[in-house]
């Protein structure tokens, strides 16, 4: 599938609506731009709004934890000194 | 003046394990323009050492990549008005943590609510957005 488009000031152009719900592209997404040649590719990079619940959910907890548990042990130990 | 969201350390492993739908709405807001959301490099440190110890540094990398392409989250940098401030909090409570309260001194320079997970911070600041973790 192919589509022409414009491109207008400054080097912007529109992608079609079409490729962007396929391809999920969003206001504030990052696309990484590459040249091949005579050729730009265009490639959707992951972005933080897609990336919730990317991780186990235990494991990530346990990043929470570790950050709870410095921040108490830094408070007890100035209370001990 | 749109809402202004300072997010703490523990926030992003909430949102990367989503573990509470309230970060990724904070996030969702951010990229549309509805609120500003800001992280401190400190809290960013925290954050990254802690998620280096479970998933390891490549892991920390590629999270730290997609929290500094994504414009929409401003990353502020510890300034001499926030590093007083936080000194007169620490002060006044003893009980928190460094970072915590450079967290609260910046939630008040930059008038943003504070995403955490901590829940000392809730004590200080009724505002604050406790997520689950």
């Amino acid at each position: 599938m192919s589509w022409e488009v414009k491109v207008h000031d400054k080097g912007l152009i529109v992608l079609p609506a079409e490729l962007r719900r396929a391809l999920r592209i969003k206001r504030g997404s990052i696309l990484e731009v590459r040249r091949e040649g005579d050729r730009i590719v265009l490639k959707p990079k992951p972005t933080l709004l897609e990336s919730y619940g990317s991780d186990e959910k235990v494991r990530a907890s346990r990043v929470i934890t570790r950050i709870h548990e410095e921040r108490r042990r830094e408070v007890e130990a100035e209370s001990a000194s | 003046m749109k809402q202004r969201v300072l997010l703490d350390a523990g926030f992003f492993s909430v949102h990367f394990g989503g573990t509470d739908e309230r970060a990724k709405k904070i996030v969702e807001n951010a990229a549309t323009g509805k609120l500003e959301a800001y992280v401190l490099h400190l809290n960013l440190t925290e954050f990254l050492y802690n998620y280096a110890a479970e998933f390891g540094w490549e892991a920390a990398k590629t999270k730290h990549s997609l929290i500094s392409s994504s414009l929409f989250v401003k990353q502020v940098a510890t300034t001499e008005e926030i590093a007083l401030k936080a000194a007169q909090i620490k002060l006044r409570n003893t009980s928190l943590s460094l970072a915590d309260s450079y967290l609260l001194a910046a939630a008040e320079i930059l008038h943003a609510r504070i995403a955490t997970t901590d829940s000392a911070l809730k004590g200080v600041r009724a505002d604050t957005i406790l997520l689950k973790f």
